[in-house]
């Protein structure tokens, strides 16, 4: 099913490249942004309980996870 | 059904002491209580916490303290607002049973400002779709006739404004999720100019197009939602950092003079007659109080839903990335952490959510990327220099909002005839620029119709001025 979706979208999209875009720059967000800092100042957050309190698994101020490496499929 | 009551008129209301905040609410819970089994409106109405709100708010007023302009007005989040201790699923499994640690921005001020949040709404799964059948947690119902979808991907929002669960609510807007199902459910819809409305708790759909915006019955309700919500947020270093615009104090000028170009390239076969007779009968009200109307072409704005297909689905393989079974939501165990992951997101999304992930990497991979990627950004570009030129000539651009009234639940079992349905509003997302939907009329279903109107970045003021016209056009 997904297949066919994909290339049903897909020859959709296509479209896209019959318009003449050569020299056209490309836009990636409505703002021309460039990095937004704010002071290097210590802040109030969340204590980290507060968000393992929401993982699946957690550990001693840790996320905890399955092995990362071993049992290939 | 009692008579419906504004968000301006109830936070009047409750000012003044005619009515108390705890007696609008339990009104609205009673409503809720008798059609919302039908509707599916809401994933979680959070009635206790309301009552306690609306207490809080009925005492500070007894107290002869000062409270804000939304005082007691009931209001409704989408589901993908980050709501501390309360369940936010953004109607996918992945979510089931997160609970935030903080609120969105957009909660806060709702909150400051006095309004009283009476639970989460339905959407499409994580906003991906234009009808709300692709809610984990099934579809909502158009209350205005429920063999027909709400629209989407905010349909829970608009639902419950239109079946008078709540006098207004809050939407996200990526593509057209607010403005499409406010045309639908015949409600006013906004999507504000991209970072005028902090997006801080919002989860990401695609970064660069989503912003929040409100429903409601009338202009004047959206403007007040708008002075509540709009403004810089340290928290967004998107949002945009000037003083935001007092859209409640401009629904009384004038039209007279300004220029109103009607986009001649959305009023095509793909929209159905109905929409273009509304959208030349709002030109002809717009011209008889005194604006101009003229016809102005975007020739690339037919191709904006293709370039939307690519960046939205693009940007959202990225954001999706996060919901990996590690840190919140769900998991499912397998032997290893890569195991784990696929085994969490096989289980954990939807199709809809699954096509646009993979889609999005697809055309973001080494091979295509200049094919799709780079070719989206560029017809980005061309619609964003064609909207600019023609606002040199117009100083409000309008358009049908859908290219049909709200369909049955069914009708498009196809993706790209489903994509179809945000052919108008995708152009404003991929702009930045603001835009809006005001009910103009009904079908030959009787089904509601949506104008929608478009202006250059920060015109809000000018929108609105021109939305309040055309609603007193219909009195």
């Amino acid at each position: 099913m997904f297949t066919s979706q994909m290339s049903a979208i897909l020859d959709h999209v296509a479209e896209l490249q019959t318009l003449e875009l050569n020299d056209v720059e490309p836009m990636s967000h409505p703002m021309p942004l460039t990095n937004v800092v704010r002071p290097d100042v210590v802040r109030p957050s969340l204590a980290p309980a507060d968000f393992l309190s929401s993982a699946p698994a957690a550990e001693a101020d840790m996320f905890k996870v399955p092995p990362v490496l071993g049992e290939e499929r | 059904m009692t008579s419906r009551r504004s968000a301006v008129s109830i936070a009047a209301d409750v000012r003044a002491g005619r009515v108390s905040a705890r007696d609008v609410l339990e009104e609205h819970l009673a409503r809720i209580d008798a059609r919302e089994g039908e509707i599916n409106a809401f994933n979680l109405v959070t009635a206790e916490a309301a009552r306690s709100e609306a207490d809080a708010v009925d005492a500070r007023i007894a107290a002869g303290e000062k409270v804000g302009p939304l005082a007691g007005v009931p209001v409704a989040l989408k589901d993908n607002m980050c709501t501390k201790g309360v369940e936010t699923t953004c109607s996918s499994k992945i979510l089931e049973g997160w609970k935030p640690p903080y609120n969105a921005t957009v909660v806060d001020r709702l909150r400051e400002a006095g309004a009283i949040a009476i639970g989460k709404t339905n959407l499409d799964e994580f906003a991906m779709g234009s009808s709300t059948e692709n809610s984990a947690f099934g579809p909502t119902r158009n209350p205005l006739d429920v063999s027909r979808v709400p629209g989407g991907s905010s349909g829970g929002s608009a639902a419950a404004v239109a079946a008078d669960f709540a006098p207004i609510s809050i939407g996200s807007d990526t593509g057209g999720s607010v403005r499409q199902p406010a045309a639908f459910c015949g409600l006013v819809g906004v999507k504000p100019t991209y970072g005028l409305v902090s997006r801080y708790g919002l989860i990401a759909f695609a970064s660069s197009l989503d912003q929040i915006g409100p429903f409601s019955h009338t202009v004047a309700d959206a403007a007040l939602v708008m002075d509540s919500i709009a403004g810089h947020d340290p928290l967004d270093s998107t949002s945009i950092t000037g003083a935001a615009p007092s859209l409640s104090a401009v629904l009384n000028s004038a039209v007279s003079g300004l220029r109103v170009g009607i986009i001649s390239d959305l009023m095509g076969d793909e929209m159905d007659p109905d929409m273009r007779s509304a959208v030349n009968n709002a030109g002809a009200a717009l011209e008889a109080a005194g604006a101009s109307i003229g016809e102005v072409r975007i020739p690339t704005a037919l191709s904006g839903l293709g370039a939307y297909y690519v960046v939205a689905p693009a940007e959202a393989s990225s954001n999706l990335a996060r919901y990996d079974g590690v840190r919140y939501g769900l998991r499912v165990d397998a032997a290893n952490t890569g195991l784990m992951n696929e085994a969490s997101r096989t289980a954990g999304f939807g199709d809809e959510v699954k096509r646009r992930i993979m889609l999005g990497t697809y055309a973001l991979s080494a091979g295509y990327f200049d094919a799709y990627y780079g070719s989206a950004q560029k017809v980005r570009t061309l619609i964003a220099a064609e909207f600019a030129s023609a606002y040199e000539d117009f100083d409000v651009l309008i358009s049908p909002t859908t290219p049909t009234s709200a369909f049955e639940f069914g009708a498009k079992s196809d993706p790209v005839e489903m994509y179809m349905n945000d052919l108008c509003t995708i152009p404003s997302n991929l702009t930045g620029d603001p835009a809006m939907s005001v009910p103009y009329g009904t079908d030959d279903n009787g089904m509601p119709v949506g104008v929608q109107i478009l202006a250059p970045t920060m015109g809000e003021t000018v929108m609105f001025t021109v939305a309040a016209e055309l609603e007193r056009s219909q009195a």
